[in-house]
């Protein structure tokens, strides 16, 4: 009997409703018309039963004529009928498939791994100059051609890997590198101050000494002289080597106002929509100024295909409605948030050779400014 | 000796399907849940518990209860339910 449904079911059949008291005469006619009526049920005022589309169709008259209507219609047939009235929806569906069908065979980037020194936009740049710049075909990838071409080019790379990974090329590279080694310039040169500081310890050993420890120095002023006396008491130049300590002192003051306005989420948000095209962005829907204080996050869409040929994404705009809150700090925060914020000046004004030696901080009470800082810097020169 | 028997003794004797030679209906009973009836002329009476077949010759009633007509076609036809009796009349 399954086999019988399935059949019935590709063929397409309607259940109808035949409402009269002389059934038996519109069955025996239907059967003299060669239809086919199966699942014949009494029911209240009359009969119900099923027959094939085609029959119906072929005697669309005679079942117009004695009043009888589909209740049900089943099948194959008619579910290719409603899909044949939802044409958006079909082609929809075939651009969909084709659409994942492009999308999946073609490269779309290329990324590389282990790479140190050189830039990934050099390789990239020089990949497209030898024609293979995406999106390209993936049947048309030569792994062993791109690494001939990135081994020949770049002389730094001592290995070079390429492999296709989904929709990207991944190159997996290693570098050549140099070990590090100190010139060392045997040039006459004198050593001279770099900053303002106050000499506390002195090592020489080529040159000759200038300054005592205690002395201040100004920046720019010539500490270690590059000359030597020899035997007959002759000048000559050499090469300056020596290590001067000396201590510089900052005085950095800031300030932070005892009243904190902060922001207080109050839970509401507002999406806004925008069609980007290069550099402009076009509006979709969504109201902007719906708050009048709020903070807002974006996030840019990009539409595989769509953004790599026609620059087209979209921009979601999610706004968080704020209320601002004024708020009276305590002395504690106020005082830890100008110590981070005048060490990292700090870190900013000295360079690479300086160790910090000590830090002191000194609030004085005033009404809004909480703390000094005062650090004492030991520089290496 | 009318037309009828001549064609169904011509049919006995030939070893071919009687119905196909005669205006004989063919009647297929399977347990008593279904009743098939071949070369039928109409339904005279469709009720549940009565179903009156008109063949070329006789008349066939069948009683029972929860009766229903599975399939009609123009050569055969399907009864389905608990067939109780089944008579054949001129």
């Amino acid at each position: 009997m399954l086999s019988q449904r399935i059949d019935n079911f590709i063929k397409s059949y309607v259940i109808v409703n035949l409402k009269t008291k002389n059934y038996e005469k519109t069955l025996n006619l239907l059967r003299r018309k060669n239809v086919v009526m199966w699942d014949i049920n009494k029911v209240q005022d009359g009969i119900s039963f099923k027959i094939y589309k085609k029959d119906l169709e072929k005697n669309k008259q005679f079942f117009h004529d004695i009043n009888i209507n589909p209740v049900k219609k089943v099948g194959l047939m008619f579910k290719l009928n409603k899909l044949y009235m939802r044409l958006g929806f079909i082609a929809g569906a075939v651009l969909i498939i084709i659409y994942i069908f492009i999308f999946c065979s073609y490269a779309w980037d290329i990324r590389l791994m282990g790479n140190e020194q050189i830039l990934e936009t050099d390789i990239v740049k020089f990949l497209s100059e030898n024609h293979i710049k995406t999106p390209i075909k993936i049947d048309k990838i030569n792994n062993k051609q791109i690494e001939d071409l990135i081994y020949s080019n770049f002389k730094s790379i001592k290995f070079v890997e390429a492999h296709v990974e989904g929709i990207n090329i991944v190159l997996h590279i290693r570098e050549k590198k140099e070990s590090d080694y100190i010139v060392n310039d045997t040039s006459p040169s004198s050593i001279i101050s770099n900053k303002q500081a106050v000499i506390y310890k002195t090592v020489v050993k080529q040159g000759q000494l200038l300054v005592r420890e205690g002395d201040v120095v100004g920046k720019g002023q010539l500490l270690v002289q590059g000359t030597k006396r020899d035997k007959d008491n002759v000048e000559q130049l050499v090469s300056s080597d020596a290590t001067i300590l000396g201590h510089t002192y900052y005085n950095l003051s800031f300030t932070e106002p005892k009243i904190h306005n902060i922001k207080k989420e109050t839970g509401k948000t507002n999406n806004v929509f925008k069609l980007v095209f290069k550099d402009k962005s076009i509006k979709i829907f969504g109201n902007e100024k719906k708050y009048k204080n709020f903070d807002s996050v974006s996030k840019i869409i990009h539409i595989p295909i769509i953004t790599d040929f026609f620059k087209i994404s979209f921009e979601k705009i999610k706004n968080y409605e704020v209320d601002i809150i004024e708020q009276e700090i305590s002395k504690e925060y106020a005082q830890n948030k100008l110590f981070i914020n005048l060490y990292e000046k700090l870190v900013k004004v000295c360079n690479k050779n300086v160790k910090i030696d000590k830090k002191d901080r000194a609030g004085n009470g005033k009404n809004r400014r909480y703390s000094e800082f005062e650090t004492i810097y030991r520089q290496d020169n | 000796m009318d037309m009828n028997r001549i064609r169904s003794k011509l049919a006995d004797e030939l070893e071919m399907p009687d119905n196909v030679m005669t205006n004989n209906f063919d009647i297929r009973i399977q347990g008593n849940r279904r009743v098939i009836i071949e070369n039928h002329v109409g339904v005279l009476i469709y009720e549940h518990d009565i179903i009156h077949i008109k063949t070329k010759i006789h008349n066939v009633i069948i009683k029972g209860d929860k009766l229903k007509i599975g399939e009609i076609t123009d050569f055969y036809i399907i009864v389905n339910g608990v067939i109780n009796e089944i008579q054949i009349r001129e």
